[in-house]
């Protein structure tokens, strides 16, 4: 087996003021969406290093967030219990939907099959439930 | 870290923590990340495991103090981040071979 030791990372995105608790790429767009125990989800040029959007997403931990195949749109869960669903736009999020019926936190989002209209949550209260994007 | 086909055979088998006895919290994998090229392991303890997906190359990333609890990878870029509050990038392509 050959074993490789990076001796550095390529860059530092700084801004959080918490703990990170959920990354996500945007395929061939240079865009990273990062979740946080700052309540905050942050925009990132990955190419240029810079944040280009803070959102206030949720009232606690951002926990989980997930990207839609296709790539328009992004799910966020949070330890408030809701999931929101945001378009994503040239420099930012657009809220479209909050999702509020878990009785605890959210873990993990996944978009069912290769499409965007259901989304499926799982959430610390046990539950899975799934969500017609469209309806919200 | 095991790697299972379709069938459920396992078909790579890695030991990723040498350690346990000894620091057993610490090196406890958070979160798995696969793509096409790699399987990246990330541990408690900060380190990020790399492995090539035909399971002959292993590359250690040393990460950041702290626990690493997110990973998002695409193609040889990779974000990694945790309880440091900062996001590290990494090109996966250009790793430095110091021991075979």
């Amino acid at each position: 087996m050959i074993l490789w030791v990076f001796s550095q990372h390529q860059q530092t995105l700084q801004g959080h003021t918490s703990t990170v608790r959920s990354l996500a790429i945007l395929h061939d767009k240079n865009r990273l969406f990062s979740a946080s125990r700052d309540t905050k989800i942050r925009v990132w040029n990955i190419a240029e290093g810079i944040c280009m959007d803070v959102i206030a997403a949720h009232t606690g931990t951002v926990r989980v967030i997930t990207l839609s195949k296709a790539g328009d749109l992004l799910v966020s869960g949070g330890d408030d219990g809701t999931a929101s669903i945001w378009r994503i736009a040239n420099d930012g999020l657009v809220r479209l939907h909050i999702l509020n019926h878990h009785e605890n936190g959210i873990c993990r989002i996944a978009f069912l099959g290769n499409g965007r209209s259901q989304v499926a949550t799982a959430g610390f209260d046990g539950a899975l439930k799934i969500w017609d994007v469209q309806d919200g | 870290m095991e790697c299972l086909d379709v069938l459920g055979k396992c078909v790579v088998s890695q030991q990723i923590s040498s350690d346990i006895t000894v620091n057993a919290e610490r090196s406890v994998p958070t979160v798995i990340q696969i793509t096409e090229k790699y399987v990246i392991v990330a541990m408690l303890r900060g380190e990020i495991h790399v492995f090539a997906t035909n399971g002959t190359a292993k590359k250690i990333l040393s990460s950041s103090e702290g626990a690493v609890w997110a990973l998002a990878a695409q193609a040889d870029v990779l974000a990694s981040a945790g309880t440091d509050n900062s996001i590290e990038i990494w090109n996966l392509a250009t790793a430095l071979v110091l021991q075979f």
